[in-house]
């Protein structure tokens, strides 16, 4: 899958980061036992939150023997979803929104599909991408089996190399499905068009819509249907990160800037970067780059960033309703990210948020009524999880996690907003907080340590009137660079503490 | 896997020649040639196994130094379990009685029988020349003298993995060691024959704790310096002519040690020893030489490489097609497999819209690209695989007889637009060149071992052009009764004009009303 380094050296050095600084979720567990056992003795300790204090998952049985490998998936309605697998079969399962899971039905809908990494339904239609083109199928004498299938469009190449993946968003307000289109190994542009992202409208035409990207693990929307794409730590691409494709932009890898002249609605070709630079150096150089909108720092906060979704349950799924949710395929996760627009520019913050799935998740998906639809595999890249492939569902509880709720970028700091009331002493103590940023080596060889560290102070706490949000003033906060807050001080109004205390905001621009 | 009546009775064709000395047509060069000898004064055939490969041609010299006239009569499997070597066909020349002599100990006609040599009078020889059958199995052959059946048989294995091990025999050991034991001082729990010439692990009672020693000859094409790599799981040693040439000995993990040996052509003895201690277990023979590109002399494939990966056949099921979309070996980056459960196979190219080729028996293997990551492309599983020509299938020409366009990686005249699967699930193809827009129906058609296909074209367009061609086949295209055989292997009919031109066979299209058909039938040339 394209969503994973491909890469020997990059595997190591990943095994080396988690050995050394094991995933939030474990690093948090053994300092809550740490702080309990100092408070043991002043006071009674609330029991750590845990995912399964707020959030249910549970596997959905699959048919027996079957290998459905999750590529993509379709809510089709309120009963019936719809499973593509990397093998390129289609499977309904009915009954997948029921109360007992054991009493799911499946059938084989489709088969002989090119890895189908994109998939969406309406009217019967399902439109999808696989390697080869943008299609749509259907049943059309109702027996319950595809039987028509069109080629909408196929502008790019593909030339038998595993990497050339493509992934499709559902069709955007125009009808549109953007596609993003892995390079040639991760590295060239061998075969057409590789590196670049497609917009193919409704009636077949394909429009060139942003160059530059690397090895995509997915692409979807946030709320306001803007498109966003993951792409792996490589070449170019210093660590895996949630790209913003801006029409006519440049996103960072420059090997497939040689099809830019057969684009001419993009505009004038960006100038080449300069290998060992900066995002921040070059987008003042080259106008058409993009700067990386979130940095989900490789190892740190997953390493394999896969699909992309909005929370659009207005609230069925939990407290986060209208922001964005990042498959991770290695570590079998669901990361959170608070995006906002600052001077026209995409960055925000990522949170750790769901975990523990069986394997490694490549598409998610979101119903209305708030059950969330994960599809799994570890073939070819390894995952954590045991099981080789899996197709599960999470459901919120109603009860609220203790999170950062939002973070936001102000004139001289953040903001951050809670989900719940706070407890004015811990959340007003600048000592409950720390913040250091690093960025990342923009440059041709493949990843990036992490660079330029800086410290930053946390001048002053002002808690909000509302008691659910408090004001940092942050000084020497570094433009380009990923800052990482931790508030492990920070307590509820109850006494509980956050269920996540790391955020990772990058800052592209300050608000003026 | 796909269900199929085998009507041996069409495959048999007989015998195409007796006591021969000049090939028959077509036969000129064959894929392989085996002399089996019968040993004087012994009631035996020299060679008592071989194996060739799905439909090879193949040369078959008898030789009888033996005072006695024999014969050898290759048979059909027989139906039951692990076969009968044949014995229906002697129960068969029992009841010839009296007949029995004129008929020379033969049951002509018999439906088991495949091809004779004829009775062979002493110190004389018979050659034949048949094509190997396409379905895999192992083959009896007999002599039908009365009373030599029972000694004088042997195994014919037709195998995709065809090598020139004969005679492969093994015998099998429990016990514990932990490196090779000396097995000729030891009782085998059983002995057994590998017509197949693999070696293999496949006639262990158990899983921990065994022995092997095969044994057979192998035939070297030249002289020269031959290498062997076995890889095993545990240890393993390499003998040819009793001189040890690979010592992988040891309790391990699957290792590859190779050892090399000058030899000079023509048969040799391999022996190969074995022995598992406990856990995982493995053995993969190879050989590479002169004439001998690196070849498995076992089945499936060395741990962690050695051939292509296998073992996940992707099967049709009955009375459908299959298919599967992806990179497949001369068919390009957007092929589409089809496999159809009547045992004929097609891939349809959609970079160059042309059916790019057609093949028999099993369709595809999805090891490759369901395993790991999936490089690359996939050849098709099946036998007499035919290439059609590479590059568009169409193509406006200002005469003729006009170089056909250059083929490319992916024609930019036209477009693909899907497909639409019947109630069996086969597909009909539907793309367009400029304003032409084509319907391509292929269809499986039962009948013989394998069937064969159609194909039905339907084009239409609003502004017909007037020069457009359809280029069915390339190569050495000749005209036959009811049709075109190209290249020896594949005739083609239709009812459309055609005509050979620049080595190719050529269908001009003529619209009338905006619409024009073509219909073509493929079938395998015997």
């Amino acid at each position: 899958m394209g969503p994973v380094s491909s890469n020997f050296w990059n595997n190591l050095t990943n095994e080396t980061i988690f050995m050394k600084t094991p995933p939030a979720l474990f690093t948090f567990s053994a300092t809550r036992a740490c702080i309990s056992s100092m408070l043991a003795a002043t006071a009674l300790a609330a029991a750590a939150p845990t995912m399964e204090d707020f959030y249910q998952r549970e596997e959905i049985p699959l048919p027996e023997g079957e290998v459905m490998e999750g590529a993509s998936i379709s809510i089709i309605d309120d009963k019936r979803v719809a499973l593509a697998t990397r093998r390129g079969d289609v499977w309904i399962c009915d009954g997948a929104f029921g109360e007992d899971l054991s009493k799911v039905t499946w059938s084989k809908f489709a088969s002989g599909l090119h890895e189908p990494l994109g998939m969406s339904h309406k009217d019967g239609w399902f439109t999808f991408t696989q390697r080869p083109d943008v299609s749509r199928m259907r049943d059309s004498d109702g027996d319950g089996r595809a039987d028509q299938f069109v080629t909408v469009a196929a502008p790019w190449g593909i030339n038998g190399d595993y990497h050339e993946y493509a992934f499709g968003t559902p069709p955007d307000k125009d009808g549109n499905v953007w596609v993003v289109l892995c390079l040639t190994g991760s590295f060239n542009a061998n075969s057409p068009w590789r590196g670049w992202c497609f917009r193919i409208t409704p009636d077949g035409k394909s429009i060139p819509t942003c160059s530059g990207i690397r090895s995509p693990g997915g692409i979807g929307f946030n709320m306001e249907g803007d498109v966003f794409y993951c792409d792996n730590q490589g070449t170019w691409n210093g660590s895996s990160s949630l790209k913003h494709l801006k029409p006519g932009g440049f996103v960072g890898n420059p090997n497939g800037n040689k099809f830019w002249e057969q684009a001419p609605n993009m505009g004038p070709k960006p100038a080449e970067p300069k290998s060992g630079s900066r995002i921040e150096t070059e987008r003042k150089r080259i106008p058409q780059l993009v700067p990386t909108a979130v940095w989900l720092p490789h190892g740190k906060l997953g390493q394999s960033p896969t699909g992309i979704i909005p929370d659009d349950t207005k609230g069925a799924f939990g407290p986060f309703a209208g922001q964005v949710l990042v498959g991770e395929q290695t570590h079998s996760q669901v990361q959170r990210v608070f995006l906002e627009k600052i001077n026209g520019v995409y960055q925000g913050a990522a949170f750790p948020f769901l975990g523990g799935y069986r394997s490694g998740i490549v598409p998610l998906r979101l119903a209305a009524d708030g059950s969330l639809f994960v599809g799994t595999t570890n073939r070819g890249w390894g995952a954590r999880g045991g099981l080789p492939f899996s197709f599960e569902r999470t459901r919120w509880n109603g009860k609220v996690p203790f999170e950062i709720h939002e973070m936001r970028i102000t004139k001289d700091g953040f903001e951050l907003t809670f989900t719940e009331e706070i407890d004015p002493k811990t959340a007003g103590d600048k000592a409950s907080y720390s913040m250091n940023s690093w960025t990342y080596v923009y440059q041709s060889g493949y990843g990036s340590p992490e660079v330029d560290k800086t410290a930053q102070a946390i001048e002053s706490v002002t808690v909000g009137a509302d008691k659910k949000s408090v004001r940092l003033k942050v000084a020497n906060r570094q433009a380009g660079h990923c800052h990482h807050l931790k508030s492990a001080g920070v307590r509820s109004k109850s006494g509980g503490e956050l269920w996540h205390q790391n955020a990772y905001y990058t800052i592209n621009e300050f608000p003026k | 896997m796909k269900s199929r009546l085998l009507t041996f009775a069409a495959l048999c064709g007989a015998t195409l020649s007796l006591h021969a000395q000049a090939p028959p047509k077509g036969f000129e060069k064959v894929d392989q040639e085996i002399t089996i000898s019968t040993l004087q004064a012994a009631m035996k055939y020299d060679v008592r196994s071989f194996s060739v490969k799905p439909n090879a041609k193949v040369k078959l010299t008898f030789k009888n130094p033996d005072d006695l006239p024999h014969n050898l009569i290759l048979c059909t499997p027989g139906k039951s379990k692990g076969g009968d070597k044949g014995k229906e066909v002697i129960d068969a020349v029992l009841k010839l009685g009296e007949k029995g002599v004129e008929q020379n100990w033969e049951p002509k006609g018999h439906p088991r029988i495949l091809h004779s040599t004829g009775m062979v009078q002493p110190k004389k020889e018979s050659v034949i020349w048949f094509r190997a059958p396409k379905k895999e199995g192992n083959y009896p052959y007999i002599c039908t003298f009365p009373g030599h059946f029972e000694l004088m048989n042997g195994m014919m294995a037709v195998s995709k993995r065809a090598n020139p091990v004969t005679n492969l025999t093994y015998k099998f050991y429990h016990g514990k060691w932990d490196k090779l034991p000396d097995f000729s001082k030891m009782e085998p729990k059983k002995t057994g024959t590998l017509a197949s010439g693999l070696f293999e692990l496949s006639p262990k009672d158990r899983d921990n704790e065994f022995g092997f020693v095969f044994t057979g000859d192998i035939e070297c094409p030249k002289d020269g310096i031959y290498t062997f790599t076995v890889t095993s799981d545990d240890g393993s040693s390499l003998y040819i002519d009793n001189t040890r040439v690979v010592n992988n000995d040891g309790v391990h993990p699957a290792k590859a040690t190779k050892g090399q040996v000058r030899l000079k052509a023509g048969k040799r003895k391999i022996e190969v020893r074995y022995f598992e201690g406990g856990g995982e277990q493995s053995l993969f023979v190879e050989w590479a030489g002169p004439g001998v590109k690196k070849q498995p002399l076992s089945p499936g494939a060395a741990s962690g490489g050695g051939s292509g990966p296998s073992g996940m056949l992707i099967a049709a099921a009955d009375g459908e097609a299959a298919i599967y979309r992806n990179f497949i070996a001369d068919a390009g980056s957007r092929a589409i497999g089809v496999g159809y459960s009547e045992g004929v196979n097609l891939t349809f190219d959609a970079n160059n819209m042309r059916v790019a080729q057609i093949w028999q028996g099993d369709f595809m293997d999805g090891a490759r690209h369901w395993n790991g990551r999936g490089q690359g492309f996939q050849p098709p599983a099946g036998d007499a695989v035919i290439k059609l020509p590479a590059g568009a299938a169409f193509a406006s020409l200002d005469s003729a007889g006009a170089a056909w366009p250059k083929a490319e990686t992916r024609s930019s005249e036209f477009r693909f637009r899907g497909y639409h699967l019947n109630k069996k699930q086969q597909p009909r193809f539907h793309y367009e060149m400029g304003e032409v827009a084509i319907k391509d129906t292929p269809a499986p058609v039962a009948g013989g071992e394998y069937g064969h296909l159609t194909r039905s074209l339907q084009l239409s367009a609003k502004n017909a052009p007037a020069n457009l061609y359809f280029r069915a086949a390339s190569g050495n295209i000749t005209v036959a009764p009811g049709g075109f055989v190209v290249n020896g292997d594949l005739m083609i009919s239709t009812s459309s004009k055609a005509t050979i031109e620049a080595n190719e066979l050529r269908l001009p299209v003529k619209f009338k009303n905006g619409t024009a058909t073509i219909e073509l039938t493929y079938k395998w040339a015997q």
